[in-house]
């Protein structure tokens, strides 16, 4: 799909991928985070740091970019109208604006994606869809 | 409900029109994120009253003006 070429055309794919697995996990989206984007894997993802993904708040292997867009993934899954400008302020210490509006699109994707996913596979049953 | 401003708007265009994020920022990520939207909501499973009720209810959630 364009979406989610140009999404990972436009952002970090190794923050993006962070993004991605992040969201997979507040989701519940086993398959989402079973996978690895090609884009980041040859950007050197580092395997580390999904695992310890789950308290990126305090663990060292993450900078403060990454923190900050993982802030900000969180913040849209969770409740999209409550982002602030501390949160926009926040990776806007690390990111351009363009990089940020970026960042944001490219949220709305994967967010967008894995819940379609997982609404056909859970709710409609959609036997093409892996739970 | 949050109205702040969350992402730095662009200058305007030399002729003193304003241009949208997108198009300033991301245009090819912007491009695809409207032919996306757009594909969406030609979209004809749904009868147009419920699809309005739904692109209402999303609009809701995100806090979305526009």
């Amino acid at each position: 799909m364009g979406l989610h070429r140009e999404s990972w055309a436009a952002v970090d794919p190794v923050i993006l991928e962070l993004c991605r697995l992040r969201i997979a996990m507040l989701l519940g989206d086993q398959e989402e985070q079973a996978r690895r984007s090609p884009g980041a894997t040859a950007a050197g993802f580092d395997e580390a740091k999904a695992g310890e993904l789950a308290r990126w708040a305090d663990s060292p292997r993450f900078s403060a970019a990454e923190r900050a867009c993982l802030a900000f993934a969180e913040q849209f899954v969770v409740q999209v109208s409550g982002m602030t400008e501390a949160d926009t302020g926040a990776v806007l210490e690390h990111l351009s604006p363009a990089q940020l509006y970026g960042l944001a699109t490219a949220i709305l994707a994967l967010d967008g994606h894995q819940r379609l996913r997982l609404a056909l596979a859970r709710v409609l049953g959609d036997p093409g869809v892996a739970q | 409900m949050n109205r702040a401003r969350r992402i730095p708007l662009p200058p305007p265009s030399p002729d003193g029109k304003r241009i949208s994020l997108g198009t300033a920022y991301q245009p090819k990520l912007a491009a695809a994120l409207d032919a996306y939207q757009d594909a969406v909501v030609l979209l004809a499973a749904l009868d147009p009253v419920t699809t309005e009720l739904v692109r209402l209810r999303c609009a809701r959630y995100h806090d979305c003006h526009t």
